[in-house]
């Protein structure tokens, strides 16, 4: 398998004033080519930053202040807007959970998505016919007619699925899907899922699911990777994450879910303390205000390294945890 | 005792005629203690519902009881003074907190309206409230923009609290939190049920969530309730085709069930201002037989009894007529 995105040491900060807040504190990441892998984390621990400086989107006050993003062994941080542009849409595409903030409200469906196509250099006439298609693809009733409409006239779902066929247009290497369906309802969310699924398989895409929900992913993803306080803690197939998580953060989160099957229902687990910003200042591993297995160790920050399939960033090993 | 009695809530459609029918006959009680958990898409109603059960909105038709005295009929100090009993829970409570109130100062208010403490009592109050939601005293003297999501729920319970209702409206309390805070949250509601012998009303899109702390569970769809009954039998053993389909969609946090995601029902929630004839469901349900187009069905008790009811016809193994049932001299 080859690498199809590389983040290498990714640092993302905020100005603030004259300071810098470092929020994204040097990710390393290798994703292969057709590989689903899904970043989790709770919310602010940095997820949505990473991705957007995989696409080149952040905006000031945010800004890169190190690290590469290499797609296809190019290095994307060293290119020019002009060039970014060029590759957004048509090498790597990103689906965000509030389609309004991506689709332009003064705009009839279908002309977004005929100008997703011909920002490529597709010529109008065959994006036209290629539009009708795609909103079909996506599960828009009657393209014809509804192509005519504007965003506020669909409901959260359909603005979803035209944002997906806008993505997709021109059958991208990479797909980045940050919380597509946090704000939809849940038989809705299901479809949209399933939909994004299905046409992963059918164009081969490598995909990211970012999410805060662990039980979302379980089922679509090879790999999961998981951030807190923006640090990758841990990075693992899925069942080993599900079965043998290898960082207390990930066993914590995974005990706070209830159990559907569970008639007993019992009291669920708790991580003591509360999720940190981001910025806050810490020294030694991230997660030690709130670990239950810190040691004298963990006050200097353990280094990602190799735990069976894959890798965590702490001192002390699973078969030494106290319960 | 809370009761609701066929409450119906017509709103006017914006810029047009005709109305949406976001409440369209609705009857449920919540027993001492009793939680009852209510779950349902976008829409269907819930929070209409919620809005009615405290009157902070009056209903088109029908009404709400509480222990035998009906508040859709009170007004003035009479109906402050039973409005006190029943409290509400907003997803967001940073909206309903005063920025510029710190802790302390919001839960001294609500005493203070209500009378309940003064002086020296109101400030031990105010500590005995953060206590009771898990927040140390000093608490009391931040500003709610210093305290995160968990922290501001936890105020939201305190302040609800502060009033010794009996009934808390918990709308979407935990849906805008992570899944550590949740946890906290939900077990607190646990804890404080038990202590204060509380009964709650738990709306939630999150079936998981609603099972984890409901005793009966109430299934809504545009406007109604399609399913009731103990909280085991709704959710592990759904009868309505609905109640099924949102259940399969709850993603089960295992890897091991690898089959592909599946959308469990097409299609979307209808438009409540321009219902389907029939029963509601009809458009998106894998069973629906010719008679489910024409004939609203009613809830009706299942045939093998245990409290647990259901609006279908398949379901139910007869067909009604909801209409025709409300009002005899109608279709
Ligand atoms: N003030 C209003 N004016 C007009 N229509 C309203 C009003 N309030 C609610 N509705 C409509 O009534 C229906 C039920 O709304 P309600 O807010 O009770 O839904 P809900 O179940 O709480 O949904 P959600 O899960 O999105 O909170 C919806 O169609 C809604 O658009
Ligand atoms: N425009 C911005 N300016 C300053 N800080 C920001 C900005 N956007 C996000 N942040 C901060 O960066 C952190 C990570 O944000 P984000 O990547 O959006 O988190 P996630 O997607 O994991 O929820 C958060 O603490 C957030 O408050
Ligand atoms: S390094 Fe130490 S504090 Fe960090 S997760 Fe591991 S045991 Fe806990
Ligand atoms: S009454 Fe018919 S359409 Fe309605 S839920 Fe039952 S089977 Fe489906
Ligand atoms: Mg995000
Ligand atoms: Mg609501």
């Amino acid at each position: 398998m080859t690498a199809l995105l590389e983040l290498a040491d990714l640092r993302v900060s905020a100005r603030s004033g004259r300071a810098d807040r470092e929020i994204v504190h040097g990710v390393d990441l290798t994703v292969e080519a057709g590989q689903t892998v899904a970043v989790v984390g709770e919310s602010g621990s940095g997820k949505s930053l990473t991705m957007l400086a995989v696409m080149g989107l952040l905006a000031d006050p945010l800004h890169l202040t190190g690290g590469a993003v290499r797609l296809g062994g190019r290095d994307l941080t060293a290119l020019s807007e002009r060039k970014l542009r060029a590759i957004r849409g048509n090498d790597a595409a990103m689906i965000y959970q509030d389609p309004m903030t991506s689709l332009n409200p003064l705009m009839r469906v279908g002309d977004q998505v005929i100008e997703a196509m011909t920002a490529h250099g597709v010529p109008k006439a065959e994006a036209g016919r290629r539009m009708l298609d795609l909103l079909a693809r996506v599960g828009i009733p009657d393209p014809k007619r509804t192509a005519r409409a504007y965003p506020h006239e669909f409901s959260g779902g359909m603005r979803q699925r035209v944002m997906i066929a806008c993505a997709l247009a021109m059958r991208p290497r990479l797909l980045i899907a940050d919380e597509p369906t946090t704000a939809l309802d849940v038989t809705i969310q299901q479809q949209i899922l399933a939909l994004i699924d299905e046409l992963r398989r059918e164009l081969g895409m490598t995909t990211i699911w970012v999410t805060h929900d662990l039980g979302v992913v379980a089922r679509l993803v090879d790999r999961v990777v998981v951030m807190y306080a923006g640090h990758v803690v841990e990075d693992a197939p899925v069942r080993q994450l599900f079965s043998a998580p290898q960082h207390p953060y990930t066993k914590a989160l995974l005990a706070a879910l209830p159990d559907p099957s569970d008639d007993d229902r019992p009291p669920l687990a708790q991580i003591p303390g509360r999720p940190p910003a981001a910025t806050d200042p810490v020294e030694g591993c991230p997660f030690r205000p709130r670990c239950s297995q810190a040691v004298d160790a963990c006050a200097t920050r353990p280094p990602l390294q190799t735990r069976m399939q894959g890798r965590a960033a702490c001192w002390v090993p699973p078969h030494e945890w106290r319960n | 005792m809370l009761t609701a009695t066929d409450l119906v809530k017509q709103y006017p459609v914006r810029g047009g005629d005709g109305v949406v029918h976001a409440l369209a006959g609705v009857s449920l009680t919540v027993g001492d203690g009793e939680t009852l958990g209510i779950v349902g898409e976008s829409g269907c109603g819930k929070s209409t519902l919620a809005k009615l059960l405290v009157r902070l909105e009056d209903p088109t038709s029908g009404r709400v009881d509480l222990d035998g005295v009906d508040l859709t009929e009170l007004r003035g100090p009479a109906l402050r003074q039973q409005r006190r009993h029943i409290q509400m829970l907003f997803q967001d409570p940073y909206s309903s907190l005063n920025p510029r109130l710190r802790v302390g100062q919001a839960l001294g208010e609500v005493l203070a309206v209500h009378r309940l403490a003064d002086g020296r009592q109101r400030e031990r109050r105010v500590g005995d409230l953060l206590e009771m939601v898990g927040l140390a005293p000093a608490f009391a003297d931040r500003f709610p923009h210093e305290l995160s999501g968990g922290q501001r729920q936890r105020v939201g319970i305190a302040r609800a609290l502060a009033v010794e209702p009996k009934v808390l409206l918990l709308d979407e309390p935990v849906s805008a939190l992570d899944v550590s805070v949740r946890a906290e949250i939900m077990n607190l509601l646990v804890t404080l049920r038990r202590e204060l012998g509380l009964s709650y009303v738990f709306i939630s899109h999150d079936v998981a969530m609603v099972r984890q702390i409901s005793d009966r569970v109430a299934v809504m769809y545009l406007g109604r309730v399609v399913e009731i009954g103990d909280w085991k039998s709704v959710l592990d053993n759904p009868r309505h085709p609905y109640t099924a389909a949102l259940r399969a969609a709850v993603p089960a946090p295992n890897p091991e069930l690898s089959q592909p995601i599946e959308a469990t029902v097409s299609g979307e929630v209808p438009n409540p201002a321009a219902p389907p004839s029939g029963c509601p469901f009809h458009p998106r349900c894998p069973l629906a037989q010719d008679a489910c187009r024409r004939l609203d069905p009613a809830l009706l008790p299942l045939p093998l009894g245990s409290g647990h009811q259901v609006a279908c016809h398949v379901a139910a193994e007869r067909v009604t007529d909801r209409s025709g049932q409300l009002t005899p001299s109608g279709s």
